[in-house]
């Protein structure tokens, strides 16, 4: 147990003050994530909406897909964009394997379904007393589009939060494409990984308790968008 | 508004909701659906406010039938018609936010004044700035009627507008719906109350199993049934009927 102790003593003595090192990561962990989720929110969110406003033939076999996709392991979408990424694959030439961009790409397919099937699950219920609603007080299409989004807009947030934390926290397939490179895409995760498979707990031990610390808040923001 | 049924069915997951339906109401007055529940009322004023389509048939408005109409021609329509739903629909907002919608999806003017009066009619001045969605089933029930009011529309559907509501806010609706007849508003209401149809006289129309199976004035249908449905549906609705009130 003294050595479990003495990391997490020498974790918080990195922390306090913050190491450049750690705060360059925990910067990059960030905007990576949070890039890859606000694309991932661009194109979850209409498809969500989509899907709960429109009648259509393909509604539940496109539903079924949608809700199947969540279930696809990350690995796999990680094997994927490495395959898309490589010097071979089809964008080869662009030259994004092991780079942050890989890495957004990767974690918007992972959050993308995630979104998708929040909104669509959250809208379901109000979607149909809303079009009633708004029609029949003479809105167009456009107006009652603009109603459901401030009436889905805390569905929307809380969507958009749960994609962030289930990206922000992925291992396996951001190592696949982005490499761990130092100072590149070394995220909280890979370097939790790597760290601890080399032995450095207290690095392992400090980057976690921010990872923590990062899960808490979005909790915390989560907790009180669904009390309103 | 004139409003003319021509042969409509509707079905839902193979279930017949209605059946040809060829129905026509008085353009100036209320018109009553009357029946039991699953008797289609709900289905036949959703189709006639737009807001569901038919399997087959049409709905003339006017001399203007559904079947032709465009997006614009479907929202201008939608903009003479103000539905006023079983379960209230409240949206995000204050009680006065939700009155304004209908003004501002037409872009018009926002009378300060109007809208005052229309919500001291409906009985909710002293909540004008409250959370409209904290209000309670009759407040809410009266906020979406103020709601339709402001908007005044040339067809008023109504459907089941008193349903679980107290006595004085069920008086309160009834006043204001015999007002609008009296202003030559074309007026279809739902009910399962025969009291209430009664009340509101006009024409009454009975419906059961999608089909209608009478229809005429008060007097033609409840001293007159032609059918065992209505004979039955009467009975036992009216055990006790107040033949003072609505009787003039």
């Amino acid at each position: 147990m003294e050595y479990l102790f003495e990391g997490i003593k020498q974790g918080l003595l990195l922390l306090f003050p913050p190491q450049k090192e750690i705060i360059g990561i925990v910067f990059l962990s960030i905007v990576v994530s949070g890039t890859a989720t606000v694309l991932s929110g661009a194109l979850a969110i209409p498809v969500g909406i989509f899907l709960a406003v429109k009648e259509f033939r393909f509604k539940r076999f496109l539903t079924a897909i949608l809700n199947t996709s969540l279930a696809f392991p990350a690995v796999l979408i990680g094997l994927l964009v490495y395959i898309f990424l490589s010097r071979r694959g089809p964008l080869g030439a662009f030259e994004l394997l092991f780079t942050p961009y890989a890495i957004i790409i990767a974690q918007a397919i992972l959050a993308t379904p995630i979104i998708a099937t929040l909104v669509l699950s959250a809208l379901k219920g109000i979607a149909k007393d809303v079009q009633d609603v708004s029609y029949s007080l003479g809105a167009n299409k456009y107006q009652m589009a603009l109603i459901l989004i401030k009436e889905g807009k805390f569905a929307f947030l809380t969507s958009v939060i749960t994609g962030f934390s289930r990206v922000i926290g992925e291992t396996g397939m951001t190592l696949m494409v982005g490499g761990n490179i130092k100072g590149e895409t070394r995220v909280m995760t890979t370097t939790i990984a790597l760290e601890t498979m080399k032995g450095n707990f207290e690095i392992g031990i400090a980057v976690g308790l921010v990872l923590l610390f990062v899960a808490i808040v979005i909790n915390i923001i989560l907790q009180i968008i669904q009390g309103k | 508004m004139d409003i003319e049924i021509k042969n409509l069915n509707k079905k839902i997951d193979n279930f017949r909701i209605l059946k040809d339906i060829n129905l026509n109401f008085e353009g100036e007055g209320i018109n009553v659906l009357i029946g039991p529940n699953g008797a289609g009322k709900t289905s036949l004023l959703r189709i006639i406010g737009l807001l569901d389509h038919p399997n087959s048939g049409e709905v003339v408005y006017d001399g203007k039938s559904s079947l032709g109409f465009n997006s614009r021609e479907k929202l201008n329509y939608h903009r003479q018609i103000g539905f006023v739903f079983q379960n209230p629909i409240i949206l995000e907002g204050t009680v006065y936010q939700n009155i304004i919608y209908g003004l501002k999806f037409r872009k018009l003017k926002i009378e300060q004044e109007k809208i005052k009066g229309i919500i001291s009619t409906v009985g909710l001045l002293n909540k004008i700035n409250n959370d409209a969605k904290k209000l309670s089933g009759g407040e809410k029930q009266r906020l979406q009627l103020a709601r339709v009011l402001i908007i005044d529309p040339k067809l008023f559907l109504f459907d089941e507008p008193t349903n679980n509501l107290d006595p004085i806010s069920v008086k309160n609706i009834e006043e204001i719906i015999l007002e609008l007849a009296k202003s030559k508003k074309t007026i279809i209401l739902s009910t399962h109350n025969l009291i209430q149809a009664r009340y509101f006289a006009g024409k009454i129309f009975f419906l059961k199993g999608g089909e209608v199976i009478q229809n005429g004035t008060r007097n033609e249908l409840f001293k007159q049934p032609i059918s065992l449905d209505l004979l039955e549906f009467s009975s036992w609705s009216l055990p006790e009927l107040d033949l003072n009130r609505g009787s003039t």
